[in-house]
């Protein structure tokens, strides 16, 4: 950089630096990791290692290109803590029957195509680890879509799972029951509240997601406010415009405790690079996911509505930003001056 | 008559600023002044007094100590202290009530004793000068950020020249309004003011929220809800925003007779192991400083003068001169930029409302010559924006430099 050669008179700087924010972030889906392990057994543990092996070879391959194969320069230039936030989240947003090889695959492409080729780091279109997800729906669309029984304990040393094993523990999960036979959970609105439902391994832990947001906001990385909004337009709309035989509110309740829902209102509205950053321009935001994702799920029955929602406003984000941008003082618009001069 | 203003100022990091009382001077072992271009007054060898004219001229440099003058060449007059705080007895002051003075009379003794140095004495000059003549004067009685000297406190302490001088300048200026800004934390200063001034409606207290940074503009801003358009000043548009401490420098100078000799200031910084808060001679050299106050200095540090976000870094040969409100001892460190992560934490600490993300994103695009956001000179180098910034991209540098390279440009 230029700017590098320029005398510096400040000397001081927050202590909120990148790697706070991803050390941050990292803390904050403990508690959902641990409570996936809880649920789904010490597998959890493995498919964890997998994913940070994954992201993090993803990393320096990349650098290692970029750097002209020096392999001492590559490993200076990764980004440790950034790579765990988005291998761990990617496999946070994993089943826990998927195979081993599942959270590699989708934690280097998570990595190597949607952060770094897509704009680099900072400068994603797209977030990484809800587009690598995206990615993995769309190439294993059947393993994602088969969720487990909580607490049926696979063994996490096995690489190879019998498919006896599997599909004796198979079963759908509240969001598919809900899109595909709009009916509610047996064990209902408590029992997904409390996290003690089938689902992916990071999305169940509600208890769990909302003391992350708790963690998040006091840290300062996050106030929450697309977050917010979004699950309360989501839950607004569902109320209006229920559908099958349940209460509405229950319909509604289903809908924002099941599925992606709360972790998208946690962790993917709270990246910055892929959301707006004005508070107007995040309201809008989270409204107009909430929108699409009611959408995408009861008119075009997409079980992963929301993470599709959630890339294609990642897109419109710059937008949104420009169309809410604040004027700088001394600046008045020509508008006002020509009403104020009327 | 006080008003309470809800909206504040952004970003919310300048809140509870704390600092001791104010030690009234300190003695320093010498002092160096610039005489610029005026002739000397005075020969190397000779015993000048406090409060002596150096040079010669309306608006000559004065001696803050007593003491012989050691060096007087290359446009420097250096005055060796000893320490026996003699004051000249032909201070230049008011010989007759200030209701008496002409307009003429009062415009000479305020240049004579050095306010019109400061910018809020051009300013007020500029104003005397015009024939615009404004309805009311603000008087900014907060601490423009949270590591600055703690005026409302000296103003706390000192009252009576704050409230003489706003008496002399409404005067001056012909305005029928005076109104002091307090920030909501100063409260034994609004309860001071408001004894002061009762239910008068010629006075009136702002209180504005205690929020970093309260300059004229952001100020102008919360009193009124309106901007004030670009390229134009508060005072162009009516609104002169004058400091308290310019105000009792005034009010010093013409009932005292001693010029503006002494700067009330702040020495401290994380790499001293106490903050002070000094009154101490305009001259004194920046190296002797923390010495003569007793302040330890860590290994490593740099003294900084101005805000602690946009100072400058001082050298040993630099002195405190009467716009230093504070010196600081801070760590030499150096964060090497990132790439930036567009969190937007910029735009967010910006309190001029700019998008500062688009220069942070523009460092790299100077390199092809794309062009330059066009509200950077709205500016006001405050470094809000390279304080919270993760990646440690120099904002302001980047800023200053657009701003260079716009003027360039218009000069061609």
């Amino acid at each position: 950089m230029k700017s590098e050669k320029l005398p510096r008179p400040p000397f001081r700087h927050s202590y909120k630096t990148s790697s706070y924010r991803s050390l941050c972030l990292l803390i904050a889906m403990l508690p959902v990791t641990l409570w996936g392990i809880y649920l789904f057994g010490a597998r959890v543990i493995t498919l964890m290692i997998f994913g940070l092996i994954g992201g993090i070879s993803a990393d320096i391959l990349i650098c290692f290109i970029l750097s002209r194969f020096d392999i001492k320069k590559a490993i200076r230039r990764t980004k440790l803590l950034d790579d765990c936030v988005i291998s761990l989240m990617v496999t946070l947003m994993l089943p826990a029957s998927v195979p081993f090889y599942l959270p590699i695959y989708c934690a280097f492409f998570a990595i190597f195509l949607f952060r770094e080729l897509v704009g680099s780091r900072g400068n994603n279109l797209l977030d990484p680890a809800f587009a690598g997800i995206m990615l993995t729906e769309l190439v294993f669309a059947g393993y994602m879509g088969s969720f487990v029984l909580p607490f049926s304990y696979h063994n996490s040393l096995s690489l190879i799972i019998g498919k006896d094993h599997i599909a004796a523990a198979e079963c759908m999960s509240p969001l598919q029951l809900l899109i595909k036979s709009n009916a509610l959970y047996e064990d209902g609105i408590p029992g997904m509240f409390l996290g003690i439902a089938p689902g992916k391994i990071g999305e169940v832990g509600i208890i769990m997601l909302i003391a992350a947001a708790v963690f998040l906001a006091v840290m300062g990385i996050s106030r929450h406010y697309a977050g917010m909004t979004y699950v309360a337009v989501l839950f607004a709309f569902c109320v209006i415009f229920p559908k099958g035989e349940s209460e509405s509110s229950f319909y509604a309740l289903a809908h924002i405790l099941s599925g992606s829902t709360i972790f998208i209102a946690v962790f993917g509205c709270s990246n910055p690079a892929t959301t707006p950053r004005t508070f107007k321009a995040q309201l809008v935001f989270g409204a107009l996911l909430a929108l699409m994702t009611y959408i995408l799920r009861s008119v075009f029955v997409t079980f992963d509505g929301a993470y599709l929602a959630l890339l294609l406003l990642n897109l419109m984000a710059p937008y949104i930003d420009e169309l809410f941008a604040g004027v700088p003082y001394g600046v008045i618009l020509k508008k006002r001056k020509g009403a104020a001069n009327e | 008559m006080a008003l309470n203003f809800s909206n504040g100022i952004k970003p919310n990091i300048g809140q509870n600023i704390a600092f001791g009382a104010v030690k009234n001077f300190f003695s320093p072992s010498q002092i160096r002044l610039e005489k610029g271009e005026a002739e000397y007054a005075v020969a190397e060898g000779e015993y000048v007094y406090i409060g002596q004219p150096l040079t010669k001229g309306v608006s000559p440099v004065f001696s803050g100590i007593s003491g012989n003058v050691s060096f007087a060449e290359n446009g420097d007059i250096v005055v060796t202290n000893d320490f026996k705080l003699r004051t000249t007895d032909r201070l230049v002051r008011a010989d007759k009530p200030l209701s008496e003075y002409t307009y003429e009379e009062l415009m000479q003794l305020i240049e004579y004793h050095g306010v019109r140095d400061t910018r809020d004495g051009r300013m007020l000059c500029e104003i005397l000068s015009s024939c615009h003549t404004p309805q009311r004067l603000i008087i900014n009685c907060t601490e423009t950020d949270f590591m600055s000297t703690p005026v409302a406190q000296y103003i706390t302490e000192n009252l009576t020249p704050l409230i003489g001088g706003a008496k002399i300048l409404s005067k001056l200026l012909g305005v029928n309004k005076l109104i002091f800004v307090c920030t909501e934390n100063s409260e034994e200063l609004i309860g001071l003011l408001k004894k002061t001034f009762g239910e008068s409606h010629a006075f009136v207290i702002a209180v504005i929220k205690a929020k970093y940074p309260i300059v004229p503009q952001t100020i102008y801003s919360v009193l009124y809800y309106k901007q004030i358009p670009r390229g134009k000043s508060c005072e162009e548009m009516g609104y002169p925003i004058i400091s308290a401490e310019s105000v009792m420098q005034t009010y010093t100078s013409l009932v005292t007779g001693i010029p503006q000799v002494y700067k009330l200031m702040s020495v401290c910084g994380e790499m001293a192991d106490k903050k002070m808060n000094l009154y101490i001679p305009i001259g004194t050299d920046i190296s002797e400083l923390f010495a003569i106050a007793g302040i330890k200095v860590k290994e490593g540090a740099v003294a900084v003068s101005g805000s602690v976000y946009s100072g400058e870094v001082l050298k040993n040969a630099a002195k405190v001169s009467c716009t230093t409100s504070q010196v600081m001892a801070l760590k030499a460190s150096y964060k090497k930029p990132e790439k930036c992560i567009r969190c937007g934490e910029c735009i967010n600490a910006c309190p001029m409302l700019l998008n500062v993300q688009k220069y942070a994103l523009s460092n790299e695009a100077h390199r092809s010559g794309r062009k330059y956001y066009k509200y950077s000179d709205i500016c006001i180098y405050c470094g809000c924006c390279e304080y919270v910034c993760p990646s440690n991209i120099p904002l302001t540098d980047i800023i200053r430099r657009e701003n260079a390279l716009r003027e360039e440009g218009s000069d061609k």
